[in-house]
């Protein structure tokens, strides 16, 4: 796309700019001006500032005729300096849009230590959404493991140890004899036989049914009926009873984009 | 003594009879044989100067399992009153397919009682309580395994009494004593307190004396656990006590009884209520389990044959089936036959000789209690106790002849209807 700097014409819309920093901050005070002309991702506007201010990446926002503000990341491609004005022909991109994008605002897990995290640091959205660029809001809630914040499976396993490697045997409730014992003890051969009356050919439902059984768990051997809801850390490999898990807020950044097309509709 | 001197013979018989199947002269006659024994060994014991063995110096491991069914309610009470009584404890709770709160409780106590370890078992649905006790036992490895009903409360020092007779390795299974909780509540509760004293306090302490004692209440009783794994557990109910204690005495094991591991249990109120229970748990006992399912008590040429079991046998067939019938046979012989003796008169002497019979079973109460005072009180019951014990024979003998002729005890509703449809009808 070949950026040029349009003639001077009559405003369409306001503009305020942000001039920001490589690392993301916003720079000093906004900028305000007038939006001239656009064309695609190609923003002409004429800001009010001081010869000194340099090329630095910028965050407009356009305000339209309805009165709703739509920010775009811009990166100057060229700019002119008039006597208390600056003429800016700017192209959608840089830091600023990446910040404004979906990636940039929404936390994202971390595919090697499974945390959420966001590409940028609180402060600069703290700072973004302190000028009302973004604006905070919950996207949810999530358990995380208590000693490194990551994201951990949850799974029913041992109350002890919070494996979840368990044993759990069928138990065979006979009904004549009301022997009950672990399935293994009544399989005969290509059929069932009770162990303790020797009855032979027994038929599920009519003859036995299945009892709750004991859950064994194969690392510490503990046996228990109930098991507990606990969290394995798929980073530090810490197992937690669900209870211990941190709960934290999933914030993300909202950001009302910019839509070109829109304000040229709006206009015409 | 100048009317008994005018009797003939035959009328003196009728009589004898009558006091007889009224069962009076036996637990008169071995009651007061024990009492005096006992007696004369605690007289030795001071004579000579010997201290009273020391009370409690066997500790097994324990597992106290509670079987029961919408026993929500009950349940606290029990749990309660098994804290802190022994060391070396465990519990297990089972289940059986309840509609009440009772798991959700057992598992709400479990946690807040985390220095016991328990185990809460649940049942999706109703087993029978034969095969939760099977299902409950297999949970533990305690050498103990101490079967308590769900509306049963333990008293202090059970657990520690009950276990003490298993210093006697040939000591399979201990009976403990059960007290009926609400005594007071009504005649029928007294008579029905009273009746476990002297069934029970002295009645087991003089079967057990002889080595003839057939059971251990299902209230509150302690088995060793190696034991129940070779029986193969417990067979399907009712009676499924006496099954259990039956099998084990066929291992050559003996029943010991325990007089003060006592627990409370709620007796009926009602006399109907009574009478149900009572056909619920007699019909089974003499018909079903001596007579058709443990036949082999009699062979002395089987591998198990004991002469003490010999002796249960006939002490269980003659007193709890053939005195009732006989009862029954004397009294229509007697309704039709009057003789010479105003026949009012004759039953009135008969109930005078029945109430004597059991003063030495009172005497006997009152020797083994520890809570003589409320036991004293209980005894004003007494004079009534030949007319409770008539009642509860015919009860017991209709209990039994609808067992030899219906097999009743298959259709009783405490078994499962599929439990009941797949086992076999001795």
């Amino acid at each position: 796309m070949t950026a040029t700097l349009a003639a001077p014409q009559t405003a369409i819309a306001t503009v305020v700019a942000y001039p920001i920093r490589e690392d993301g901050f916003l720079i000093d005070q906004p900028r305000r001006g007038v939006l001239m002309s656009l064309r695609g991702d190609e923003f002409n506007f004429e800001l009010a500032e001081p010869q000194t201010v340099r090329r630095a990446p910028m965050v407009i926002g356009v305000t339209g005729a309805n009165g709703q503000t739509g920010y775009a990341g811009v990166i100057v491609a060229y700019d002119r300096f008039r006597a208390d004005a600056r003429l800016v022909c700017a192209i959608r991109g840089g830091i600023g849009e990446t910040i404004l994008s979906e990636e940039g605002r929404v936390p994202a897990l971390e595919q090697r230590r499974f945390q959420f995290q966001r590409p940028y640091s609180d402060e600069i959205y703290a700072s973004w959404e302190a000028v009302g660029i973004l604006k905070r809001m919950v996207l949810d809630r999530v358990l995380l493991c208590p000693g490194c914040r990551a994201v951990p499976t949850f799974r029913f396993a041992c109350r002890k140890c919070c494996s979840g490697r368990l044993n759990h045997p069928l138990l065979v409730h006979h009904f004549a004899c009301a022997h009950v014992g672990p399935l293994s003890d009544y399989e005969a051969a290509a059929s069932l036989k009770c162990p303790k009356c020797q009855t032979k050919h027994l038929i599920a439902g009519t003859d036995f049914e299945y009892a709750p059984a004991q859950y064994t768990c194969l690392d510490c051997g503990w046996n228990d009926y109930e098991l507990e809801q606990t969290g394995h850390c798929l980073n530090c490999e810490l197992r937690f009873p669900i209870h211990k898990a941190v709960e934290q807020e999933l914030v993300g950044y909202d950001a009302e984009r910019l839509d070109a097309l829109a304000l040229v509709t709006e206009l015409e | 003594m100048h009317w008994l001197s005018s009797l003939s013979w035959n009328e003196i018989a009728f009589i004898i009879a009558g006091m007889l199947v009224l069962d009076g002269p036996r637990y008169c006659l071995t009651t007061t044989l024990v009492v005096l024994y006992d007696w004369a060994c605690d007289c030795y014991r001071v004579v000579i100067g010997r201290p009273e063995p020391a009370e409690f110096t066997h500790c097994p491991s324990v597992c106290v399992m509670i079987v029961g069914r919408n026993e929500g309610d009950s349940l606290p009470a029990t749990l309660q009153s098994v804290i802190g009584i022994y060391p070396r404890l465990e519990i297990v709770i089972c289940d059986d397919g309840s509609n009440d709160n009772m798991s959700t409780f057992a598992r709400e106590w479990a946690r807040q009682h985390s220095e016991i370890s328990t185990t809460v078992v649940q049942r999706p649905w109703r087993g029978g309580k034969s095969s939760a006790l099977n299902l409950a036992y297999q949970h533990s490895q305690a050498e103990i395994i101490v079967a308590v009903d769900g509306d049963s409360h333990l008293e202090p020092d059970a657990i520690w009494e009950i276990v003490q007779p298993f210093a006697d390795a040939g000591i399979g299974v201990v009976s403990a004593m059960v007290r009926v909780r609400n005594a007071f509540t009504n005649l029928c509760t007294s008579c029905q307190a009273f009746e476990y004293l002297q069934s029970i306090l002295v009645g087991r302490r003089v079967s057990a004396g002889l080595g003839i004692l057939p059971l251990a209440s299902g209230a509150l009783a302690a088995y060793r656990r190696d034991l129940l794994e070779r029986v193969g557990g417990w067979d399907v109910g009712p009676g499924e006590d006496l099954d259990i204690c039956m099998k084990i005495r066929k291992l050559g094991f003996q029943i010991a009884f325990a007089p003060y591991s006592t627990c409370q249990t709620e007796a009926p109120t009602k006399w109907w209520a009574l009478l149900k229970q009572r056909h619920r748990w007699d019909g089974d006992s003499s018909v079903r389990h001596f007579i058709r399912k443990h036949g082999d008590y009699t062979n002395p040429f089987w591998k198990t044959f004991t002469w003490s079991n010999l002796l249960v046998f006939w002490d269980a067939v003659i007193f709890h089936l053939l005195c009732g019938i006989a009862t029954v046979v004397w009294l229509f012989a007697e309704c039709l036959q009057p003789s010479n003796v105003p026949y009012l008169f004759m039953l009135l002497t008969i109930y005078v000789a029945a109430v004597l019979c059991e003063i030495p079973s009172f005497i006997g109460i009152l020797y083994y209690s520890r809570t003589r005072k409320t036991d004293g009180v209980l005894g004003l019951i007494l004079p009534l106790m030949p007319l409770y014990r008539f009642l509860m024979l015919i009860v017991r003998t209709q209990a039994n002849v609808r067992e030899i002729l219906y097999r009743d005890s298959f259709n009783q509703r405490h078994v499962p209807p599929h439990v009941r449809a797949a086992t076999w009808h001795w």
